[in-house]
């Protein structure tokens, strides 16, 4: 099924619009977002209404759901009890799925499969530990991250959203 | 020959409804089925039975044919019930010897396209009712005495027009008040909206007017402590707190206040000023005398500290007794009006406005007492944390209301006293800048828009957006309110020196406790609950007790006065009879059958306390009794017996086993077997059919008052009679609270099918095929659904599984149903 679809069928179906219509779009989700203080155009209120209205494919090619930090603040906050984040994880992996992820955060997962680590550390922070006299860093076991990856069926998944992505995103 | 005694002779009319009902059910072979019932005397079928030709048959047909019972097969008994009742008696039978069936809401409407199922289904129905017919028996009204007076509690604008308009009638008040004064909220407000009078300039006369009336009985400072009784005559035992100032002697000059070295907040002044522990409310408190609060004071003895009786003596009025005690006043009324209005949630609650942490955020009360010319600041607006004009103020709507969290409801009147509030910053400090931050603006009463585009134009901003989080700047005590404002779909943050919130409206404190006192009912928001929320909006589930004001929802002055005065009118009603006549379908237990009249030993008290309006009492090796005036009629006790002791008129159990056995004659396997709450359910059923949801025709409806008039019997009897599911329906009960008419019958319905589930289950049944559900009278569109979902799993298990289970738990379901009461045995055959 096509992320859209599942996307659809999440709303419609599964009783996800029954929580999602009753947003009476009072906006305390943007009012306390602090991504909207630093991002203007970013405003979970519209994300969530243009769900609502059904305008999926929007939604899903929008580059402003990866903005959402997952802080949980309109979570905590809305009045309608709407679990405004966690429906933006959902829309980030659909999205993820149609292809539309960010090249930076797509190198970014590739790395994190690869080494087991978002950041390897530089080789000036080898340098600055030995100045301080500390250990080196311990060496990351990258079979472990791997084997919780695998369990969750990442690398799978980030073999898709890169075949997906092929082409689509530069 | 009297007409309501001898052999049954039933008349049947077959309404056409138009084409509501004939358009579907052929109502000529309906009336043909009829005629071949037993007892049966005369059936036919006609356009419009509700119409005067209509009823004018039926009173010949009862004159010349001699009928005793008559049934109209129509629409629902909700509606036209007392149109025939009143017919029938017109001719000269007994009302209670009438019996509606059905067919319009409950069959041609929600089964338009059914066919043959939907023809069964109406015969069925009408058999029933004729079933039920035979067995009816003529009840006559209950007459009581009715004491020409009333109780009134709560002295608020609502309690007061109440109160005002009974003793403008003639009756005897007893007007009580919790608080030292009466006046309520309106007496703490600066000005009232749209028209900007002055609050107390308006409610001040009528405070005193209320109060030199001869025939009203103010008690201040008191508390209704018992009631018991019933419409008409309820007994009532009021707790007056002892105020240790005698108000005859007192004359309000203040010298004990002056010396008293108490201080603690001021409630009137929503707790920003202070008073002493003996003070009187505000300068217009009635009644006028000085209170000691003992709560406050350190000692009431002259060791402690004697300050305010010296200066009391000194003045001469010698009003100060320490001694004084608790006062019980005791008297009987016929009426009681309930008008305790309502308090304001803690703000401090809604953590993200930081109330009570920062200073300069403040409640709408509180800036209402500041902008009050008497108020504490003379009516200077200040910040409290360091007492300097503000330039900048914010307003922030539905704190606490709207929110799931808090209060789920919209508490109506704070978007225009916001408004209001607004303006008069405006006109004492023309240069403040006010925003005002709110989800949707309701202004929707006569002049309240108006007064909306008059802020507007004194430039008032009022943004759409609800604010996250409010934070404060330590060091100035400044505060930024954080905010989408949805005009241009940004976040924004705006700095205030003041910020009010307008938080939600909720019962008063002690509102349960009150309402156990009389029996009547909360709703989920802890609000009293009315009797029907359109057509009896002032009356609860206690006969003879109304509700005013905000006790039932929160509510602004004109419409809190209009419900006084209709509260008022409706007590009236009452009071102007020398005798008041109560609907005889109450309860009644037989001294023979009774354990507790047979068994001097026996200590059984079940009727007695599943009993919600304490009608029955049962005195030492005596048999339990039911007053009936004080029985509502929801017929739980009769189910909870263990005796069969109980019977409840014109709902008896053979009454009600007669109608299951018509309703499960005919392929009972392949039925659903539906008992219906007057009220909620077969309300809602009726809505689906006035709604035209269709749903499968394999239901069958039976109607009793309460869901707690459900006998573990008859359940057990109609799956002994093969019946394929049977559904229990009442008033909705959720952790939210109980809708029951009865205040708790649908609490021991659930009890009984759920031990009920149990026992069937133990016999081999599968248990979806008893459900319990609760349906609102507005949800039809889940009664609906509820029966499309029972039909499905009816014919998953399939008439051949069904029948086998039924014959494996026959033997101990007839066992078991050794003690109930028989279906009654029915001819199928006609017999002359």
């Amino acid at each position: 099924m096509a992320a859209i679809d599942k996307l659809r069928a999440l709303v419609e179906k599964e009783g996800y619009r029954k929580k999602l219509a009753i947003c009476y779009q009072c906006g305390t989700c943007t009012g306390g977002c602090p991504v909207a203080y630093v991002k203007s155009d970013y405003n979970p209120r519209r994300i969530l209404e243009t769900a609502i209205l059904g305008h999926y494919d929007e939604v899903l090619s929008s580059d402003l759901i990866w903005l959402c930090t997952s802080c949980h603040s309109c979570l905590e906050r809305c009045p309608q009890r709407i679990e405004v984040s966690e429906f933006l994880i959902d829309l980030k992996n659909f999205a993820a799925e149609n292809g539309n992820i960010p090249k930076l955060l797509l190198e970014r997962a590739k790395r994190i499969a690869e080494t087991g680590q978002s950041t390897p550390s530089s080789k000036a922070s080898v340098v600055w530990r030995e100045k301080l006299n500390l250990a080196p860093i311990s060496p990351v076991k990258v079979e472990e991250a791997q084997a919780i990856l695998q369990a969750a069926g990442f690398p799978a998944m980030l073999e898709r959203t890169r075949s997906q992505a092929d082409g689509t995103r530069s | 020959m009297d007409p309501n005694i001898g052999p049954s002779k039933i008349g049947v009319y077959v309404c056409h409804c138009g084409l509501n009902i004939a358009g579907t059910l052929d109502c000529e072979a309906l009336a043909k089925y009829a005629s071949s019932l037993p007892n049966v005397q005369v059936a036919r079928d006609y356009r419009y039975m509700c119409a005067d030709p209509g009823q004018g048959l039926i009173k010949k047909d009862i004159k010349e044919l001699g009928l005793n019972r008559v049934i109209v097969a129509a629409c629902s008994p909700r509606m036209h019930e007392p149109t025939f009742r009143k017919c029938v008696s017109e001719a000269g039978l007994n009302p209670y010897l009438f019996e509606m069936a059905n067919i319009r809401e409950h069959c041609s409407w929600c089964h338009p396209h059914a066919g043959d199922p939907a023809s069964e289904k109406a015969k069925d129905l009408v058999a029933s009712a004729v079933a039920k017919a035979r067995l009816l028996t003529p009840l006559e009204e209950i007459e009581v005495d009715v004491e020409r007076s009333a109780l009134v509690i709560g002295g608020g604008v609502s309690g007061i027009q109440a109160a005002l308009d009974l003793s403008d009638m003639g009756f005897q008040v007893y007007l009580v008040e919790r608080e030292p004064s009466i006046g309520g909220r309106m007496a703490q407000l600066d000005k009232t909206f749209p028209t900007l009078d002055c609050s107390i300039c308006i409610l001040g006369p009528l405070m005193v007017d209320v109060s030199r009336r001869k025939n009203v009985k103010l008690l201040a400072y008191s508390e209704v402590d018992r009631v018991d009784g019933y419409v008409g005559n309820f007994r009532v035992r009021v707790v007056r707190r002892p105020q240790y100032v005698d108000p005859t002697k007192c004359n309000a000059c203040g010298e004990c206040a002056k010396v008293c070295p108490v201080e603690v907040p001021n409630e009137f002044e929503a707790g920003l000023g202070w008073r002493k522990a003996i003070y009187t409310p505000f300068p217009q408190a009635v009644p006028p005398a000085y209170v000691l609060d003992d709560r406050d004071c350190l000692g009431l003895v002259p060791l402690a500290c004697s300050k305010c009786r010296e200066a009391c003596d000194k003045s001469g009025a010698q009003a100060i007794n320490y001694d004084a005690r608790p006062d019980i006043v005791e008297f009987k009324v016929g009426t009681i009006i309930v008008a305790t209005g309502y308090d304001l949630l803690d703000a401090s609650a809604v953590k993200e406005y930081g109330y009570g942490l920062y200073p300069n955020v403040m409640t709408c009360l509180e800036l209402e007492r500041m902008i009050n010319a008497a108020g504490p600041t003379s009516g200077k607006v200040i910040r409290p944390s360091d007492g300097k004009t503000p330039k900048r103020v914010a307003f922030i709507q539905c704190v606490g209301s709207r929110d799931e969290r808090w209060r789920a409801y919209c508490s109506g009147f704070c978007c225009m006293y916001t408004i209001k509030n607004a303006v008069l910053l405006k006109d004492h400090y023309p240069d403040l800048d006010i925003h005002i931050f709110y989800v949707d603006m309701r202004t929707n009463f006569k002049g309240y828009e108006e007064f909306y585009r008059r802020a507007r134009e004194l430039g008032i901003t009022f943004i759409r957006g609800k604010p996250a989080e409010v934070s404060e700047d330590p060091i100035t005590g400044n505060l930024v309110v954080f905010s989408e404002n949805q005009m241009t779909g940004k976040a924004m943050s705006l700095e205030a020196d003041l910020v009010v919130l307008s938080q939600s409206a909720v019962p008063r404190v002690g509102m349960d406790k009150l309402a156990r006192i009389l029996n009547i009912t909360t709703d989920g928001s802890g609000f009293l609950l009315e009797a029907h929320p359109k057509l009896k909006p002032i009356d609860t589930s206690t006969s003879g007790i109304f509700i005013s004001g905000s006790a039932q929802g929160p509510k602004d002055i004109p419409f809190s006065v209009a419900q006084g005065s209709a509260a008022a009118s409706r007590a009236a009603r009452i009071l102007s009879k020398d005798k008041w006549l109560i609907e005889p379908i109450v309860s009644s237990i037989s001294r023979d059958l009774c354990i507790r009249g047979r068994d001097p030993k026996a200590a059984c008290q079940i009727c007695v306390t599943r009993c919600p309006f304490q009608a029955i009492s049962a005195e030492p090796a005596q048999p339990a009794m039911v007053n009936p005036a004080k029985c509502q009629g929801c017929g739980t006790c009769v189910a909870e017996c263990p005796h069969n002791a109980i019977t409840q008129m014109h709902f008896t159990d053979e009454q009600i086993m007669s109608q299951i056995g018509e309703l499960l004659r005919n392929e009972p396997e392949q039925k659903i077997l539906a008992f219906l709450c007057n009220w909620c359910s077969y309300a809602g059923a009726d809505l689906a059919g006035t709604s035209r949801f269709e749903y499968p025709a394999s239901v069958r409806t039976v109607r009793t008052m309460c869901s707690g008039r459900v006998d573990k019997d008859f359940v057990m009897a109609a799956f002994k009679m093969g019946a394929g599911m049977v559904l229990v329906s009442g008033c909705r009960l959720t952790d939210m609270g109980s809708d029951c008419h009865y205040i708790s019958g649908n609490v021991w319905a659930k009890k009984r099918v759920e031990s009920l589930r149990r026992v069937i289950e133990g016999t081999g049944m599968s248990g979806e095929r008893l459900r319990l559900e609760w349906i609102s009278a507005a949800e039809g569109q889940k009664f609906a659904e509820l029966i499309r979902d029972m039909d499905e799993k009816l014919k998953a298990l399939g008439p051949s599984k069904i029948r086998e289970e039924n014959a494996r738990a026959k033997p101990n379901l007839e066992r078991m149903l050794r003690h109930a009461t028989p279906t009654p045995q029915v001819v199928s055959a006609k017999t002359d």
